[in-house]
This record gives structure tokens, sequence and C-alpha cells, in this order.
């Protein structure tokens, strides 16, 4: 079923493509962010800058992106032992935009929790639906997010309930092709062990080179 | 069946023979000019005198052809010695066509200037005229060329029928050739109605002999004139900021904005967020009362401003134009005029 959801999406931007030029978009982003794990008896926040980025190609009212990001947090818990934990995440979506400000797309997104003992991995398929609304003449603009998965899989512990998450932020686009983001994120997931749940918040700010 | 066929044959024999005449003639020219080419200038002579129908059996050529016959029969009676039948053929050729010039490069230098010689001494004009002209007013005014073989001075008038003068469109004089223009409009500043009329061309001779006049019959013929619509206005851009615009600005900066504070609920059950979001969502709020505040209603575009303000004076422009066009129009009538055959005059035969 998703290789199918995928190979249409997939003819989809290829008969855009044929149609219309492509037009290709890059974001750098930095980020601060907090990973909440909240269980019986059991609650820690662990924070920390995370890096990456987003290229994403034009075709009319499509879009293929690719997003990657990639952080280190700590446990700020003034213990003698630091817990440290690498954050990885990257998703790759199929876009559409059947309004200038309304965008709707699917894709897989992966994501690791790296610690010295352990790999908790993710790997969801998720829909996302977004609206960009203008705020001055001047190239100011909102937006905002949510998502949810349909499929979802973590391997510790094993097994996943709903994972949804949202954005909202600010993007101001002067004259010419740069354009800046400050945005917020968080996400949201119901694991397998019950009362247990992973909330990740990111500020993240970024700048993005447009028509490249 | 019979009596039909017998007709039909009779009907084409009689243009075989119209088409016979005047095919000979023009072939006897063409003879005339390639003997003259030869330098066999008796039997050149001969042709084109044929040709012209002296001794032909009745076929004429056509102007044209006729001009350039005469041409070559001077230029060979030239070259014969026989200078007045020489000037007698240019004499004939300046009355069938005043405006006609030997070319240079086909005859000797002797031979064109004989021919300007006669063609200053035979006084005589002609006036070129279309057989149909729509006319209006002074944008499409009525034309005429008056030709003249020499220096002349001439009054050009149009006339009623019954000789009553209607307008004077000309008194001077004409070197060589000379277009006169008439915007329709008589003495009073109206058009006249219709009927016949007639364009005279009075010649006065230097020496104040009497003179011809030329008249060319015309049939004047009123048509109902059309004026142009205005242009339309253009769509012009919003001079003033609308009011929906900077509420719906405001109204998503401020959703953005609540949607910082309000995602932890929506999104994770009421997880305790970091107070970083606060940071987003105040900028979001603050961005978007910085927007209503741009947008505010009624607030002047100033860039829209300048855009209309082209577009009213290229609009303007266009109606100025139209205005003033129209008025012409109304100015002059619109005549539908028929020019009759017209013929040339020389002064010297005046009584």
């Amino acid at each position: 079923m998703k290789t199918i959801a995928m190979l249409t999406a997939l003819s989809c931007v290829a008969g855009a493509a044929r149609a219309q030029r492509a037009g290709f978009s890059l974001r750098f982003d930095a980020a601060n962010v907090w990973a909440r794990t909240d269980a019986v008896g059991l609650n820690s926040v662990l924070r920390g800058p995370a890096f990456g980025g987003e290229g994403r190609i034009t075709l009319g009212r499509f879009f293929l992106s690719v997003r990657y990001f990639e952080g280190q947090l700590r446990l700020n818990s003034g213990a003698a032992q630091e817990v440290r934990q690498n954050l990885v995440d990257g998703a790759i979506s199929l876009a559409a935009r059947p309004f200038p400000w309304l965008e709707v797309s699917v894709g897989p997104a992966a994501r690791a929790y790296v610690t010295d003992s352990t790999t908790e991995r993710w790997m969801l398929w998720r829909v996302r639906t977004r609206i960009e609304a203008p705020l001055s003449p001047h190239g100011l603009s909102s937006y905002v997010e949510l998502w949810r998965s349909f499929v979802s899989d973590i391997n510790v512990p094993a097994g996943a309930g709903r994972v949804q998450g949202g954005e909202t932020g600010l993007i101001y686009r002067p004259r010419g092709r740069y354009s800046l983001r400050l945005s917020y994120h968080l996400d949201d997931a119901l694991l397998g062990v019950p009362g247990r749940s992973e909330t990740l918040e990111a500020v993240t700010f970024g700048v993005a080179i447009e028509g490249l | 069946m019979t009596r039909r066929y017998g007709f039909l044959a009779l009907i084409c024999a009689l243009a075989l023979a119209r088409a016979l005449p005047a095919q000979s003639a023009s072939e006897l020219a063409t003879r005339g000019v390639n003997a003259y080419q030869a330098l066999d200038y008796d039997l050149a002579s001969t042709l084109l005198r044929r040709s012209l129908g002296r001794d032909s059996a009745g076929g004429s050529l056509p102007p044209a052809q006729r001009a350039r016959a005469l041409s070559y029969l001077a230029a060979t009676e030239l070259l014969r010695g026989r200078r007045d039948s020489a000037v007698a053929a240019f004499r004939a050729l300046v009355l069938l066509d005043p405006g006609y010039r030997p070319d240079d490069l086909v005859f000797p230098p002797k031979v064109t200037s004989l021919y300007q010689e006669v063609r200053r001494e035979t006084k005589t004009f002609t006036i070129e005229t279309p057989p149909l002209t729509r006319t209006h007013g002074r944008l499409e005014p009525f034309s005429t060329r008056l030709i003249a073989s020499a220096l002349t001075d001439v009054t050009v008038t149009l006339e009623r029928e019954d000789g009553t003068r209607l307008r004077t469109l000309y008194t001077g004089p004409v070197a060589d050739s000379l277009t006169l223009l008439w915007d329709g409009l008589a003495f009073d500043g109206a058009p006249p109605p219709d009927g016949r009329y007639a364009l005279r061309v009075t010649p006065r001779a230097p020496d104040g002999r009497g003179s011809r006049t030329l008249t060319v019959p015309l049939d004047i013929k009123r048509l109902p004139f059309d004026t142009i619509a205005w242009p339309e206005q253009p769509p012009l851009l919003r001079e003033r900021t609308a009011p929906t615009r900077a509420l719906g600005a405001l109204g998503a900066g401020l959703v953005a904005g609540g949607m910082a504070f309000l995602l932890p609920s929506v999104v994770s059950r009421g997880t305790t967020a970091s107070s970083a979001r606060v940071v987003v969502g105040v900028g979001l709020s603050a961005s978007a009362i910085a927007g209503y505040l741009l947008r505010r209603p009624g607030r002047p575009i100033a860039s829209n401003i300048d855009a209309n303000r082209v577009k009213r004076a290229a609009w303007q422009e266009r109606v100025t134009a139209v205005r003033t066009d129209n008025a012409t129009r109304r100015a002059g009538a619109s005549l539908e005029i028929r020019a009759g055959a017209v013929a040339g005059v020389r002064l010297g035969d005046a009584p």
C-alpha cells in the first residue's frame, strides 16, 4: 500500500517535471532541542543543540524534500555522571500545494536516539498539513503545520501508539533568494509501554536559499 | 441547338476580330522599337507610324504603349534628320501624357533635350483623379493630382452643375505636378448635398491669352459618419488598504502565535513544555500586530497610487485624442466621390 502510494505520488511529480522546469532550494537549520521522556516514576529531559537542513525540489505545485537533523543531547540533572544521547532525525516527503496557502505532504521519517548502550529507532509514515498566511506586504508570513503518523514502529521499547506533532513559525522573505525562519516544533509519541510517552521540542532558526 | 452554336461562334469571331488589330499594333510597335535599336530608322519609322494607327487597320495601342511608340518615333525621325516630324511626334506625346519622361539611358541627349524643348512649348496639363474616393474631412481628404508640361498658372474650383462656385481649391502656379486636397467642405464650411459637381481647372497663360477649362465631372454622395467610441477606463489597483487583508493578517499571525502556546496541549495532552516556545509565540503575535498596522484599513498604497496615476494619464490622453478625432469627424462629413473622364488641354488652341 505504501509502495503504491509512493509510486503514485512519484508519477505525479514526474508528470509535473515534464511540464515545468524544476527549482531547487536549500535550508540550513540550527536548533535547541528538548527530548522529554515521561513514564511511571521516570521523568527526564535531555537538551542540546542540533543542526541540519532540508533540500527541496520544486516542480510546479509539487515538491520533493529531504530533511536531515543531528544533535547531541545531555541530561541536565547535576549528577556526577553525565547522560548523553545523540539524536538523528531524517525524513523524505512528497508535497503538493493545491492552493498558495495550503500544503499537504506524505512520506517516511526515521529517528534514532543513540546512547552508549542502546539505539532507539523510530520508523514512521506520516501525513502532514501546513497552512501559510502573509502577515505584512514586506515578505513576512506565518505558518502552522500539523502531522500524524499512520504507520509507526519503535524498537525499544517495541511497538508504538499514536505519534503526532506540529510546528508553528515565522518566515521572512526579503527581496532576493534568501529567507529566514524562526519556528517552534513539538512532537509526541505514545510508546508500547503503557503510560510512557516521548516528546521532542525544538526552537529552530533557519536560513534558506531559494531558486537555485 | 445548331443556331445556338452558330451564335456562339459568331461572338467568338467578333471577339477575335477585335483582339487581332490590337495585338497587331502592339507587335508593330515592338518591331519598330527593334528596328530603331538595329539602327534601321526607315523601317522603324514605318512600323511605328503603322502601330500608332496611321497605317494600320484601325487597331490602337493602349496609352502607355502609345507613349512609348511616340517617343521612339520622335527619336527615329530626329535621327533621320526630320526635326519637324520629331517635334510633331513629341508634341503628340506631351498632349497624351504631360508627365511623360523619355529614358535618358535609352535615348541620346539630343533626343531628350528636344523633348524638353517641345514640352516647354506645348503648354498642356492634365489632372489625375481616382475613379472612386471615400473621403472623411481632413482625416481622409479627397486627393487629385495636377500635372503640367510647363509652368502654368491655374485656378482649381469645385462647382455645381449649373456653374455656381462651391469652393476654390487652388490658385497659383504649377511647375510640374501638384497634389490638391479637398476636405469635403464648401465655402460655408458644410459638406455639399448629394449631386453632380465638376472639378474645373482653369489655366491662365503668361501672355494673357484666353484659356480652356479642364472639367472633371464628380458625383458626390454623403455617407453617414461614424465616431470612435470612448476608450474604456483601465482597471485600477486598490489605492488604500482593505480591512479584510489587514484583519486576515492579524488573525493568521495571532493564530500562529497562539499555536506556539497551545501546541503542547493539542499534540501531547498537556505535557510540560519548555518556555522557549514563548519566544516564537511572542514573535509571531508581535509580527501579526505589526502586519496589521502596516496594512491597517484605509492606509494609502503608494506603489498602487503611482501605477494608477500612469494608467489614468494614458487613458486621459486616449480620451483627448478620441475627442479631437471625433470633433474632426463631425466637422468633416464622409463623402463618396465618383470621378468621370478627364482630358488635357493646350493653351495655344484657345479661340
